[in-house]
């Protein structure tokens, strides 16, 4: 059985410690804990003591010709040592920069090219943070709203020659790939988007994917944005459900960071999730 | 190795963040304009979680605009925003317009960023034991431990009222009219109450008091600027309220 989890975020704080749903674990933006004390941190406590805790960041910036931020990194190996994470996780994305004379953070998930010297700084990041934490990252997929020049092969064999080089793992975002499928065919690709992430998720290592995520969209008229502001598409659970034929039970996640609604209405996707079996295996009434 | 791909990268970086877009940046418009907007919400989201009075007072359209100006001038340099915009009381020194209209909103910025910070600040366990040095030990020889985030804000406004005013309506918003109209300059002190950042008014020895034992005085040398100061209230306000949780022999 697929062992399911869900984002937590503010609002549900209070909600979650009072009624301690049946979740095999919960997800948390490890950058909204990186204090040196206070409540937030004394509230993470509490929901470890009831739940495995994976720790998601959106600012290690792996993809940074910059590097690493020593401060980041400092901060999330002091949190895995206080937390004792079950996994964790950040991008296949870049934010640190020059900009105005300064090495600047753009606190957002910015698209690299796949070619070999973008795989070689993301290899080389990658390997000092494991060698930091002492225990391996998972790299997530990213949705990308504009396509950095210079790319000279496919994600998938950039992640893989990532996993290969680095012993990282890899978190795929079954979302962030069918966005990247609905503006590649509002560019004019003509592939069915469905088939298109099916086919990109079966190009992956097969024992290389640890967790996936799963989230809603916005689909305005000219780009669909990856905005984790409502329910799992239907096109995204059976993506998913090729996910789970491919690579079996996975820890698999509800994100919801916009417009968040009530704790049930996650819990209830988490509960869809958790029913979920591998296409091609239903069962039959 | 990587010149290439690291001006690639200050290159999307500055064709996101100028203020203007460039149409010869190269990239996709509509996707350039994705992460352009999320910055801009990114800005006044962060700025909001740690000015709520500033974006009281500004309303959110001019608060948004004045994120958005912070974020140009002093972009975030770390991948955690909660540390981002400490600039924002220096920026709005930098604004005439913004001090004419409203004089006190820096230093209103400078009490509400004392407050986010406390809020993360190590913690600090009560030490009540220790509390029995000061009735056995030369008050020369000890000194006394503040509370977590401990900060004074000095200003020429009434800054802990307005401050206070808007997050815990109090004093009324009349009553900080009159200190306005009067004159009144406070100085704000901040500290963490378990894990509740408090500010409030602090009096004219008070200050002097906390502002001496910051600086590493003993309790005997920090009294003594703060004459008028009656330390036995004080000391059962600071132990009742937190503000003190212990005392260290030096």
């Amino acid at each position: 059985m697929n062992q399911v989890g869900i984002g937590w975020r503010h609002r549900h704080y209070v909600d979650l410690l009072e009624t301690l749903p049946a979740l095999d674990f919960i997800e948390v933006h490890s950058e909204n804990f990186f204090g040196d004390g206070g409540a937030a941190l004394a509230v993470l406590e509490s929901a470890r003591a009831s739940y495995a805790v994976s720790l998601h960041g959106v600012g290690l910036a792996l993809g940074s010709v910059a590097g690493v931020d020593d401060w980041h990194l400092d901060r999330l190996e002091r949190l895995a040592r206080r937390i004792q994470p079950a996994r964790i996780s950040d991008h296949a994305s870049f934010a640190r920069a020059p900009f105005a004379g300064a090495l600047s953070h753009a606190g957002d998930l910015l698209p690299i090219p796949f070619n070999q010297e973008a795989l070689d700084v993301m290899c080389a990041n990658v390997h000092r943070v494991q060698e930091r934490l002492g225990r391996q990252l998972l790299v997530e997929n990213l949705s990308a709203y504009v396509q950095p020049a210079g790319s000279d092969r496919d994600e998938t064999a950039f992640l893989g020659e990532l996993v290969r080089r680095t012993g990282c793992g890899l978190l795929v975002d079954v979302n962030n790939i069918y966005v990247n499928a609905l503006n590649a065919r509002m560019a004019g690709d003509p592939a069915d988007p469905v088939r298109t992430c099916e086919n990109w998720l079966d190009r992956l290592p097969q024992d290389a994917v640890h967790e996936i995520h799963l989230a809603g969209h916005c689909a305005m008229n000219d780009i669909v944005i990856d905005d984790h502001g409502s329910r799992v598409a239907p096109e995204v659970w059976r993506i998913y459900a090729h996910a789970l034929g491919r690579f079996g039970p996975v820890h698999s996640l509800i994100e919801w960071d916009t417009q968040i609604p009530a704790l049930e209405v996650l819990l209830d996707e988490a509960a869809h999730a958790r029913s979920m079996t591998p296409a091609g295996q239903e069962l039959v009434a | 190795m990587t010149v290439g791909l690291a001006s690639a990268q200050a290159h999307m970086l500055q064709a996101i963040w100028q203020p203007a877009p460039d149409p010869t940046h190269g990239f996709h418009p509509r996707g350039l304009a994705a992460y352009r907007s999320n910055a801009n919400e990114l800005a006044q989201r962060a700025l909001a979680a740690a000015y709520p009075v500033v974006l009281q007072l500004l309303g959110s359209e001019n608060f948004g605009a004045l994120a958005r100006l912070c974020w140009q001038r002093h972009p975030p340099v770390r991948g955690d925003l909660a540390q981002w915009g400490g600039a924002l009381a220096g920026l709005i020194e930098q604004l005439p317009d913004l001090c004419g209209q409203e004089p006190y909103l820096s230093g209103v910025a400078r009490c509400e960023w004392a407050l986010h910070v406390a809020a993360s600040a190590a913690d600090a366990q009560m030490d009540a034991d220790s509390f029995q040095l000061l009735t056995n030990s030369d008050p020369a020889q000890l000194t006394l431990v503040l509370a977590p985030g401990t900060t004074l804000v000095a200003s020429e406004w009434p800054v802990a009222s307005i401050v206070t005013a808007h997050l815990l309506a109090q004093p009324d918003l009349h009553a900080v009219a009159a200190r306005l109209r009067d004159n009144v300059a406070e100085t704000a002190l901040v500290w963490r109450d378990g894990q509740a950042p408090r500010l409030r008014a602090a009096t004219a020895g008070e200050e002097r008091f906390i502002a001496a034992l910051q600086r590493g005085h003993s309790l005997a040398g920090a009294l003594q600027p703060a004459r008028g100061l009656d330390l036995a209230a004080w000391l059962a306000q600071a132990f009742q309220s937190r503000l003190m949780v212990g005392v260290r022999a030096l």
